[in-house]
């Protein structure tokens, strides 16, 4: 049985090196640019007509536009509109990647913690950038909570500290283990499959109930893959009120 | 051979936190129908964070579930 980590080897499809440092062009990449691809080629065919009545590809985009919309109302405020590109950006490149992932032979690029780092240190950096735009140094005060003893600011100044910093690492973590796990999970118990149909006629009727369960694992996977990407793009929406409103 | 068996012992091992995570979710959704079939206008208010706390208590047991599997199979 192949093993399950296999299927997360960065290849290099196109090797290149500048400067020493390697840039090739691997399936990651590839799938990042169809993952680009693909939404921009949905939205585009679906916002084409602007329909004042919609057709089920518009009612789509559009239902999506609202969904993220309203998610970044609802978490930032009023103020957070300009924000709305980049966590509808945010939201969709995670969706798709993870849809994407579920395809047979498609690499699932947010199952690497290098690239679920870097969206959220992009969150982290852009809530401490413009935290500081906004609110200059009165940004700081965002680890002292209003109305906390006297006695207790010692404690709570480093609990916040840690827990503002701890951020990127349980955005990123939590996205990069729910996909690896779950396509570890799908490859080991297909893999069961595999082995009952290589051990003979009998063995391979038994194999048709690991698929079965791979069915439901699917289902499941569709499910944590939209999930994953709406908590992402929520908790983003929460760090990110943090530089527009300092204590809410 | 050993670290073989130390390998599959750890991995068993990690996937003890699934028992909290199941336990969790299933105490969330019994207190989200609870709450519901007492008061039915705080669904809309319950709704909001519903799918951000499943999230949450998920991956508590999901994480150690890939971590066990990558300490076997890695």
């Amino acid at each position: 049985m192949a093993s399950p980590i296999h299927q997360f080897v960065v290849i290099p499809l196109a090797p290149l090196e500048i400067a020493g440092i390697d840039v090739s062009f691997t399936n990651s990449s590839l799938w990042m640019l169809i993952s680009a691809v693909v939404s921009i080629v949905f939205l585009s065919m679906a916002m084409r007509r602007k329909a004042m009545i919609p057709g089920r590809l518009q009612i789509t985009a559009e239902l999506l536009y609202e969904f993220v919309g309203k998610m970044v109302q609802e978490n930032i405020g009023k103020d957070g509109r300009q924000y709305f590109p980049f966590i509808f950006t945010l939201f969709v490149f995670i969706l798709t990647g993870n849809l994407l992932g579920l395809f047979p032979y498609a690499f699932t690029y947010t199952s690497h913690l290098i690239v679920t780092g870097v969206l959220a240190l992009l969150v982290f950096f852009m809530v401490i950038g413009f935290g500081l735009y906004n609110h200059g140094l009165k940004f700081f005060r965002l680890f002292l909570p209003p109305n906390v003893p006297w006695w207790l600011v010692g404690f709570i100044i480093p609990i916040e500290i840690i827990s503002f910093f701890v951020r990127p690492l349980t955005l990123s973590v939590r996205l990069f283990a729910n996909m690896m796990a779950g396509h570890i999970i799908l490859k080991v118990v297909v893999g069961f499959a595999v082995s009952a149909a290589s051990m003979g006629v009998a063995w391979a009727a038994l194999g048709v109930f690991p698929v079965l369960i791979n069915v439901g694992l699917i289902m499941f996977e569709l499910l944590v893959a939209v999930i994953q990407a709406y908590v992402f793009a929520i908790l983003s929406c929460v760090y990110l009120k943090d530089s527009v409103d300092l204590h809410h | 051979m050993e670290l073989e068996a130390a390998k599959l012992i750890a991995g068993a091992l990690v996937t003890l936190p699934a028992f909290g995570a199941a336990l969790g979710l299933g105490m969330y959704f019994a207190s989200y129908n609870n709450a519901i079939a007492r008061n039915p206008e705080t669904k809309k208010l319950l709704d909001e964070k519903f799918f951000l706390i499943l999230a949450f208590i998920e991956a508590l047991g999901i994480i150690p579930i890939g971590i066990g599997a990558a300490m076997l199979f890695g």
